[in-house]
């Protein structure tokens, strides 16, 4: 049976597994078992600080739904700067650390990566398949602007972040 | 008696600085932003993010604190800033008039603003540019010092 769904016979090893030709409902319970297996290997340690980010994003824009969160007039966090946030999160490469997540007065999401003073960068989003990034790159080295945003991170972003990891 | 009527002169004088709304400020002045989210300032190492600064509607609001006592400060948050929004002070930005001034390409400065009370003031002349306005914001945030109430 375990033949049949590993189809070790073309010499891969364990992920190389061709189909599943057992028909009955033992080798489709051990198929379910197999893939739940699969799918816990094939997910790096890495993207568990991601999810933990995207729980927190979430309890941002939970908690920066009403107009004036911040004692001053801010805009709620929109619905689609939340899923664009998210969509930040999920698009970050794995090589790259989780920032910061802050809400953002004008009704989005922020992300920052702080190293020390006269060293940070930000990237905020707001639902308009935006990124505004601004960030210090040492004393009176400024970096700015915005860049469309669909489903890559644009690479001066990307490039930015790097600058402040050690 | 004629002195303590001059030391009160003075510190009457100090709390309701002759300003008329909108003049520009003295760059030697210390100002500060009253701060009630706590994702607005970093814990770890007692700094503020670009957030605390942005301006709502073309303006930074601010008090000029140059002539006051800390206790001082922090009171005149609460009563003018924080009890008329139901809100706590969580924390506080300082920074001088003269490093607002000297941010970026030097567009902002810091007016009064007397409506509320006699020590608010602006920070204004942002940029229309969302990411210019931001880089302001950071640097206005890199440049100030942060205090937390005595609870």
């Amino acid at each position: 049976m375990t033949t049949a769904i590993f189809g070790h016979h073309n010499g891969g090893g364990f992920f190389d597994r061709i189909y599943n030709t057992g028909a009955s409902q033992c080798s489709r319970y051990l198929q379910e078992i197999i893939n739940d297996a699969v799918d816990h290997f094939e997910k790096p340690l890495t993207l568990q600080p991601k999810e933990r980010a995207l729980k927190t994003l979430g309890e941002i824009c939970t908690t920066c739904s009403n107009i004036g969160w911040d004692g001053y007039g801010a805009l709620p966090i929109s619905k689609e700067a939340h899923e664009e946030a998210a969509r930040f999160l999920k698009c970050l490469p794995l090589d790259l650390p989780i920032p910061e997540i802050v809400p953002d007065p004008r009704g989005g999401v922020s992300f920052e990566w702080y190293k020390s003073k006269n060293w940070v960068f930000t990237v905020s989003t707001k639902g308009e398949n935006l990124l505004i990034y601004a960030g210090l790159m040492g004393e009176n080295n400024r970096i700015y602007g915005t860049h469309t945003f669909y489903d890559s991170i644009p690479k001066i972003v990307t490039e930015n972040i790097r600058r402040l990891v050690p | 008696m004629t002195q303590s009527l001059r030391l009160l002169l003075k510190t009457l004088g100090g709390l309701f600085l002759k300003k008329a709304p909108g003049d520009e400020i003295d760059s030697t002045e210390l100002v500060t932003r009253y701060i009630f989210d706590k994702k607005f300032f970093r814990r770890s190492n007692n700094s503020v993010r670009f957030g605390a600064f942005m301006p709502y509607k073309g303006e930074t609001s601010v008090f000029r604190i140059a002539s006051l006592a800390n206790k001082d400060i922090w009171n005149i948050g609460d009563k003018f800033v924080a009890k008329p929004r139901g809100r706590s002070i969580k924390s506080r930005a300082d920074i001088t008039v003269k490093a607002i001034q000297s941010v970026k390409d030097k567009e902002l400065k810091v007016v009064s603003e007397t409506s509320t009370h006699p020590l608010h003031a602006n920070i204004v002349g942002w940029p229309a540019d969302e990411s210019a306005q931001q880089m302001l914001a950071v640097e206005l945030a890199n440049e100030s010092t942060l205090y937390f109430p005595n609870i």
